[in-house]
């Protein structure tokens, strides 16, 4: 740890901390534009310059210069207010003055940096580029002619999605950020490029134009469309959803996400969903309130049971029912109903691979968190397919792959996402998969006493790259393992694998089990491993009882948005499955 | 390659050129850097090699070699004849070359007023005479 | 003897002035054929022999021997005689070698005289495609010193010692570099060679590469040997296609000897260079750029830290030097640090080689021990202001250096000694302007130069730049306005305090200059709307003044639109609405005229 004065204040830091890092911590402003917390520094506004008061004279970008112990730095001396005056001033010059239609006001960073340092004149003039607008890409509008170069879509892009879709193209004044060949986007289209400019140049066309940023009301919640459960924002305007982002952390770093959480809330203002409970009578499903087809499904439910017995019901539910949901239902079928035979399409493999996870690991085990996953050295991945059903999966990986000397294992039978980004990919034949897994455990368990009679040809996979996990697996490294769960498959190989794995690395991390959020202590709601049999689907990982800042939590959808002004209805929550409740219904 | 090998390599060379000097060969350095080019040095290179081949000359040897520095005098030559000083020559064209051709590299006469100066510059030294 | 000799040639000159009207072709025929060697020996036409203070010369071939034909009687005996005379092909004087005039010894001229060479000892000397004449020359002694007697260690004491800079303009020490290299432990390092010499004017790392590319290869492969690395590239501009090709030939002739490649003179150490061509960016010479440029990437500098040697070139610890640095390092090893040391000024030792260009007499390349005053470099060995003009100002550096005015030539040109007149030494490159040279517009070209090379990353640079080049041209064509000067200076001093990399903090250093000393002829501009040089075409008047004008007409002849009447003995009238403002009578005149 080293001190240094920032403005006079004393602050403590971990070495290799940058000065900014250290002005944070001491509460200092120091204003940036080209700076995002989840990327690389880079050093192109040249706004974050202080003075080191053993050095006058040098202006020093705090940003990437790390601190040095009794460093004494001072960030409000005349010549760093005019450095940063002028260069907003510059910035200013090749920007237009577009506010009144730009979506980016009353949130952007330019915006704020130009107020707070009152800049009133323009002595260096007016000199705009024609650059293009790009409206023809579909979910994000580009239009550059308000961009201020910054390059934080281009590294977010290349960092941490590892898409590398942005580039600056040309030089100099001419610099322009585009795609090859100046084309429309086809990327992941994770939206992280909006998230992080500063400026209205990369817009969400979902949000374009429905109204301005001071008058949505924000709740922070987590999405519910896959397993890792990024915390995000929701931003509503009198109750209506308008835009779903990425949350801003405490310590003032934005969170990741993807397509689906970022631009998929859509969906659900489908005119298809229901909006209302049916009955189905006289042939025809009609609405009918509420207490009416409680009652209705209720007196069915009980008359089927006593007719038939209990084993004659059978449950179907959604994979994106709340854990709270999801525990309900399970109470009513389950202990209410006696009913015996539930589920839902996604879950069955998560919930596959914990429950054998419970039986072979005894009630007491612990799945690691995402925090493990980014400290691994080696990560290694069991199934296919995990970051196509959790697409976080691929910045979270990229962030770690980045680091020096790690090494990410895949073992699937299929060319997915991180067999592509593998420093190690052991392809198995399609359809061989858990076979090669069973064999992989018999191997590698004290059990085995003869020789397998297992063609290892048959798997398909390369002996060399065999060897080679084999190896990593005996080497002194920090190895979390990760289980992507076949949907359609039995998922009990791969399971028995982990389980066996956990004891050299205690750390397993079953797809589905945990969220980014450090989970509560194993929630009666999530794991089924005191049940025998099937028990819980729930997929979604445990919300914490205490949210963030908000104190209400919006509702499960219950009626499509209305944009209409005067619907009728009082809010009763969100248009979208992400938002969750404690279920107040029976 | 071992010492010995390196310096056989140093020794065939000086023995080459010893050679040469007692068979009376004159060496003709032609400046072709990127200045002699675009001064027109292919142009003073071609026209020794015409002159050469034409008459049937044996005991000119041409050479390429880089800028000697004087860049501003560009095409220059630099004539070593053998038992004398080096002339270097500057400022030609092909018709200029022809007449150092026969006066100096044939006839022995150096042309002064194309000349720049005599010698070398001082650490260059020609391996074979010293 | 008769049958070594296969031609004769002789003088056919016309511009003879001692020819006596002989015809000698017939003599030859007619000698020929009454002794029979008609068909055998041919008759060549020549230009002339120098031999002919009594009568046409003839020369006997292969082997050149003069012969003067004094007579045209008994001509076929004379022959017969000089056949039999020919003992020996090659001819000896005929007599004293008869010149017009001196010529001079090289040790006498300034340009030559003064210079002192280390980095281009070969220049001009030796075939740069053969091996053999640079081993000759003591070639590849130096890596073999290395390999068989010194350790890493030991190579890298002596580059301390000898205090050897980085030659590109930075000046960092370069054993220093080398021992930074070392100390880290990633593997695999690399060695870089930086030959993107992309300053206008500079052209020192050209020539060396053209005339002599086995020293940087020599001082690459030690550079490797000292730091642990076991490959090298050479980043050559594209622009420079002849010092592409004899560096490929060299790497090419160095392999097959066995300097390059695997277990290098039976040491067992491995080291190949490869080269790696340029595409046309400036902004690529800077270390960080160079490194992405040559993974593939976009060359844009990066933060540091992480110094390149800790970790440069994909990521590894990467010892990257100029050209010129590189040239140094086998004779450093050859005759040890202190002689280098011995050389130059304690604070900057050795030579430097300039590229010494613009208003002298003898523009070319220029070593000289560090610590040479400019006045030396400029009037001695550049001989001067050419033409009957003045000396007005230097430029050091390129876009980087700042410009220095007769008052300052007295300083001796190191890494430090300028920087308080404003000035640096930079790269190398010498341009000498004289009062043709209007330094309003010499700031303007070279603002011009940094913008078009700009990379973009930053903001005080990429549009900082560009907003000063427009006060410039502002000014240039007539609107300058008196409160320019202080924007001019405040935009100056903020791109060059706030810009990421060297390119941008360097660049305000030719307005900031020429604004210190030539303020007057800012002034000019401004206030009065005239340029002292008449360089910017539209603050020139273009009348002819009575009184200078000498009626020579020579204006009227030159210009192209017929703009200027003149009458014999009269002065010239110029007619301003047909003139384009090409400046052709500007040029042409003598006697400085016209305005």
């Amino acid at each position: 740890m080293i001190t240094l004065k920032i403005n006079d204040i004393e602050v403590t830091v971990p070495r290799g901390s940058t000065i900014l890092e250290a002005a944070e911590r001491a509460r200092v402003f120091i204003p940036t534009l080209c700076h995002d917390k989840r990327i690389t520094p880079y050093g192109a506004c040249r706004l974050c310059v202080v003075e080191d008061r053993k050095k006058p004279g040098s202006l020093i970008p705090s940003c990437f210069t790390p601190a040095r112990d009794r460093m004494d730095i001072v960030t409000d001396t005349p010549a760093i207010l005019e450095a940063v005056r002028t260069q907003l001033q510059l910035i200013l010059a090749n920007h237009p003055l577009e506010c009144p239609v730009c979506d980016k006001a009353g949130e952007c960073t330019l915006q704020d940096l130009v107020i707070r340092y009152n800049i009133t004149e323009a002595p260096f003039g007016r000199d705009r580029f024609a650059r293009y607008v790009d409206r023809d890409s579909p979910l994000i509008e580009r239009d550059m002619t308000r961009c201020v170069l910054c390059g934080r879509c281009v590294r977010i892009c290349g960092e941490l999605q590892g898409r590398d879709e942005l580039e600056f193209n040309h030089r100099g004044h001419k610099t322009v950020v585009a795609t090859d060949g100046g084309r429309a986007l086809d990327c992941d289209f994770c939206g992280l490029c909006v998230s992080t400019c500063p400026v209205g140049a990369l817009n969400d066309k979902l949000f374009k134009d429905r109204t301005r940023v001071w008058k949505l009301q924000k709740k922070t919640t987590v999405c519910s469309h896959c397993g890792l459960g990024c915390w995000v924002d929701f931003h509503l305007e009198k109750g209506h959803l308008r835009r779903i982002t990425p949350t801003v952390f405490p310590d003032g770093k934005k969170g990741l996400i993807c397509v689906r959480g970022h631009f998929g809330w859509r969906a659900f203002e489908s005119p298809s969903r229901l909006s209302a409970p049916r009955i189905r009578r006289d042939g025809a499903l009609r609405e009918a309130g509420w207490g009416e087809t409680v009652g209705h499904a209720a007196k069915a439910l009980d008359e089927i049971r006593r007719s038939r017995g209990a084993s004659s019901i059978a449950l179907l539910t959604a994979d994106h029912l709340t854990t709270e949901e999801a525990r309900a239902c399970g109470a009513l079928f389950r202990d209410t109903l006696g009913c015996t035979d539930m589920g839902s399409l996604q879950a069955a493999g998560y919930r596959r691979i914990l429950s054998v996870l419970d039986a072979e690991l005894g009630p007491t085990w612990e799945p690691a968190t995402l925090k493990d996953l980014n400290d691994a050295e080696t990560l290694i991945v069991l199934g296919g397919g995990g970051a196509e059903l959790h697409p976080t999966l691929k910045p979270l990986v990229n962030g770690l792959m980045r680091k020096e000397g790690r090494e990410l294992v895949v073992l699937s039978s299929w060319p997915d996402i991180l067999t592509r980004r593998a420093t190690l990919a052991l392809t198995i034949t399609a359809g061989y998969a858990e076979d090669f897994f069973a064999e992989l455990h018999g191997a590698l368990s004290a059990e085995r006493t003869h020789a397998s009679s297992a063609d290892i040809a048959r798997f398909g996979v390369d002996t060399c790259g065999l060897a080679r996990l084999i190896s990593l697996l005996g080497e002194d490294r920090k190895t979390t393992v990760l289980v992507a769960p076949d949907p359609f498959g039995d998922n009990l190989q791969r399971a028995r694998l982990a389980s066996l794995l956990h004891g050299r690395t205690r750390s397993i991390l079953p797809l589905g089990a945990r969220s980014t959020v450090p989970a509560l202590s194993k929630g009666p709601a999530c794991l089924p491993a005191a049940q025998p049999r099937t028990g819980c689907h729930c997929s979604r990982p445990s919300r914490p009882a205490a949210s963030g800042p908000s104190t209400s939590w919006a509702r499960t959808p219950s009626r499509p948005c209305r944009s209409r002004p005067g619907s009728g209805r009082p809010w009763r929550g969100s248009n979208s499955s992400s938002a969750r409740a404690p279920s107040k219904r029976p | 390659m071992t010492i010995k090998e390196l310096s056989e390599i140093k020794e065939t060379y000086i023995g080459e050129r010893k050679k040469e000097l007692e068979e009376g060969v004159v060496t003709v350095d032609v400046h072709m850097g990127t200045c002699g080019i675009a001064a027109g040095g292919r142009n003073v290179f071609s026209a020794l090699q015409g002159e050469i081949e034409r008459l049937g000359v044996e005991n000119v040897k041409l050479r390429v070699t880089g800028c000697a520095g004087l860049c501003s005098m560009e095409p220059m030559i630099t004539v070593h004849l053998p038992g004398q000083t080096p002339v270097k020559y500057g400022k030609l064209d092909a018709a200029k070359t022809r007449e150092i051709f026969y006066s100096h590299i044939l006839g022995g006469h150096p042309k002064a007023e194309y000349a720049i100066g005599q010698g070398l510059e001082k650490p260059q030294k020609r391996v074979e005479i010293e | 003897m008769i049958s070594s000799v296969s031609k004769i040639a002789y003088c056919a000159s016309r511009k003879c002035k001692f020819r006596k009207p002989i015809d000698v072709r017939s003599l030859l025929e007619k000698a020929l054929d009454e002794l029979g060697y008609r068909g055998r020996i041919g008759l060549v036409e020549t230009e002339c022999l120098i031999s002919c203070f009594q009568g046409p010369s003839i020369m006997f071939l292969p082997g050149g021997k003069v012969f003067q034909v004094l007579s045209e009687e008994h001509f076929t005996e004379t022959l017969k005689g000089f056949f039999a005379s020919l003992q020996h092909p090659t001819s000896p004087l005929l007599s004293e070698p008869r010149t017009e005039k001196e010529i001079p010894g090289i040790e006498h001229l300034d340009f030559f005289a003064k210079q002192k060479l280390i980095v281009l000892r070969n220049r001009g000397h030796i075939d740069a495609e053969a091996i053999e004449e640079y081993i000759a020359h003591d070639g590849y002694l130096a890596l073999y010193k290395t390999l068989t007697a010194m350790t890493p260690e030991d190579v890298i004491g002596e580059v301390k010692l000898s205090g050897l800079r980085g030659r590109g303009g930075a000046g960092f020490p370069t054993g220093r570099k080398w021992e930074e290299a070392r100390k880290y432990g990633a593997f695999p390092k690399y060695v870089i060679c930086n030959g993107d010499e992309g300053d206008p004017g500079a052209f020192m790392d050209r020539s060396v590469m053209e005339s002599d590319p086995h020293a940087v290869l020599e001082g690459m492969i030690i550079c490797g040997y000292a730091i642990g690395a076991r490959k090298g590239h050479i980043y050559v501009r594209a622009e420079y296609p002849l010092a592409l090709r004899m560096l490929r030939t060299a790497i090419d002739r160095a392999r097959e000897k066995g300097f390059l490649g695997r277990n290098i003179l039976g040491t067992g150490f491995d080291f190949d260079i490869d080269i790696y061509p340029g595409a046309g960016a400036f902004v690529c010479g800077e270390s960080t750029a160079l490194m992405y440029s040559i993974e593939g990437k976009r060359g844009m500098p990066r933060i540091k830290p992480p110094r390149s040697t800790e970790s440069g070139l994909w990521g590894k610890p990467t010892c990257l030097n100029n050209v010129e640095t590189f040239a140094n390092v086998a004779q450093i090893i050859l005759n040890g640090g202190e002689w280098f040391r011995s050389i130059g000024t304690a604070e900057s030792t050795g030579t430097k080689v300039f590229s010494l260009t613009g208003a002298v007499k003898n523009v070319g390349l220029v070593e000289v021990p560090m610590g040479t005053d400019l006045r030396t470099i400029i009037f001695e060995i550049g001989g001067g202001i050419r033409g009957n003009a003045r000396f007005k100002a230097v430029q050091l550096g390129g876009p980087s250096g700042g410009c220095l005015t007769d008052e300052h030539l007295h300083l001796p040109v190191t890494f430090d000694s300028l920087q308080d007149a404003g000035a640096m030494m930079g790269s190398g490159g010498i341009v000498v302007m004289d009062d043709t040279n209007c330094m309003v517009d010499v700031a303007r070209f070279f603002t011009q130069f940094c913008v078009d090379e700009s990379c973009g990353k930053c903001v005080p640079c990429r549009v900082g730049l560009r907003v000063m080049l427009g006060t410039l041209e502002k000014i240039i064509v007539g609107q300058g306005e008196p409160s320019d000067l202080a924007l001019l200076e405040r935009q100056a001093n903020h791109i060059a305090s706030t810009s990421h990399c060297g390119l941008g903090q360097a660049a305000p250093n030719p307005v900031l200059s020429t604004l210190r000393y030539f303020h007057d002829e800012y002034e000019a501009h401004i206030r009065e709307k005239r340029c002292p040089a008449l360089v910017c075409v539209d603050l020139i008047r273009f009348e002819i003044d009575a009184e200078a004008c000498k009626h020579c007409g020579l204006c009227s002849k030159v210009c192209p639109v017929d703009a200027i009447t003149w009458q014999k003995k009269e002065v010239a009238v110029l007619h301003r609405e047909k003139c384009i403002r090409c400046k052709s009578c500007i040029r042409a005149c003598k006697f400085k005229a016209i305005h």
